[in-house]
């Protein structure tokens, strides 16, 4: 394959991932916060879970980040 | 210090410097934020050869050969830490405490109720000692890069899996000895016996790809930080190299200053990750009775709710 056909399809692999994540990381903060905003005194723990749902949301985007690598480096 | 091609040819190695065929290297991007080595180097290349940028000609500035962003490295900084957080502790007194060991209680105290938080605070004090202190490691390696001449060790996957492989080892160690080894092997055949044989190759794995998961949360974020800051900064350089002709690694900086910024925040959260992520892998293991009085997490299924309302909470 031509390398700067398969570079472009890794990019776009990467900024879908990112898309997608972008959207569910934007969805778990926006609860977050309107919870928060609700219950202002469970705001410690609600902070704390949205950041591990966070961490496990662009988790995916960093998988498809090193598997780009991976790929990029082997071929 | 210029380095040429080596080639062969038949029998005797020819060594020469490849200037003319090499591309100039301000038209390659940088691979890392520069560090001590490559600084040294382009101010070096730039009083012996007058060009700034032609550091090995037709090579990029390589960064990662440099003792001192190895990972072992990094072990010194924790030493340093630790040294320096046990000399303030070890002049405390209760009655005039001073600037220091004020610092150093405020740390201690975060920690503590940090992590209280999140484990209650019995399960937090006694697994604190490890969590806080992988924290604190985390954090000073991922903040490595926001010292101009240094980058973050823990942009190598080698130190992340070797921290995740730390961290798993000590996750089961703590589970076996909080439940017995019967209790954790049964902890990992499941609830209905029946169902073992379905249940307990799926709980292996999800042990095992616990702290891979891990690793490559970490490694992913601190190399795309890295990746990041080298990008803007050999953008800097091209658009002053492209302008004056010649540029240093220095030129790019107030480019990728902006950067530095969202590198602090990320660093910070990704050492937030990693130790939390720890704690509730030590509390998804531990014995279920232990901890459901807390009602620390909402990922522990309750077992057994009714006694757990007899007895006071802890706080």
């Amino acid at each position: 394959m031509d390398p700067v056909f398969a570079n472009s399809i890794m990019m776009l692999a990467l900024a879908l991932a990112a898309i997608g994540s972008s959207i569910g990381l934007g969805w778990a903060i926006s609860s977050a916060m309107g919870a928060m905003g609700r219950q202002p005194e469970a705001a410690g723990r609600i902070q704390t879970a949205m950041i591990i749902g966070c961490a496990l949301i662009e988790a995916l985007t960093i998988y498809v980040f090193v598997t780009v690598l991976i790929i990029f480096f082997l071929s | 210090m210029a380095t040429g091609h080596s080639q062969t040819h038949g029998e005797e190695l020819v060594t020469r410097v490849d200037h003319e065929h090499a591309p100039p290297d301000r038209y390659l991007m940088p691979e890392f934020p520069p560090n001590f080595a490559t600084m040294y180097e382009a101010i070096a290349g730039q009083t012996i050869t007058g060009h700034a940028i032609e550091i090995h000609p037709g090579k990029r500035p390589h960064l990662g050969h440099s003792w001192f962003v190895t990972p072992a490295f990094s072990i010194l900084y924790a030493i340093l830490i630790i040294a320096a957080i046990r000399w303030v502790l070890r002049r405390a007194s209760m009655e005039r405490p001073d600037r220091r060991q004020m610092a150093v209680e405020m740390l201690m105290g975060g920690l503590r109720n940090f992590f209280g938080g999140i484990m209650g605070r019995e399960i937090a004090d006694k697994y604190l000692p490890f969590l806080g202190s992988l924290w604190i490691f985390i954090l000073v390696n991922n903040l490595g890069v926001l010292v101009p001449g240094m980058k973050s060790p823990t942009y190598s996957w080698k130190l992340t899996f070797a921290l995740a492989l730390v961290t798993f080892c000590y996750v089961q160690y703590q589970a076996i000895r909080a439940a017995g080894f019967w209790g954790w092997f049964k902890h990992l055949m499941g609830e209905p016996l029946w169902l073992a044989p379905l249940q307990f190759p799926l709980h292996v794995l999800g042990e095992i790809i616990k702290p891979i998961s891990l690793a490559l949360r970490l490694f992913g974020n601190i190399f795309g930080e890295d990746k990041l800051l080298a990008t803007f900064l050999g953008m800097g350089m091209l658009l002053v190299g492209g302008v004056f002709g010649t540029a240093t690694p220095f030129v790019g900086i107030p480019f990728a200053l902006p950067f530095y910024f969202l590198v602090l925040l990320l660093s910070i959260v990704q050492a937030t990750v990693f130790a939390l992520l720890a704690s509730i892998y030590i509390m998804l293991l531990l014995p279920h009775d232990e901890h459901e009085e807390h009602g620390g997490t909402p990922h522990v299924p309750t077992v057994g709710a009714p006694s757990s309302l007899a007895t006071p909470s802890a706080h």
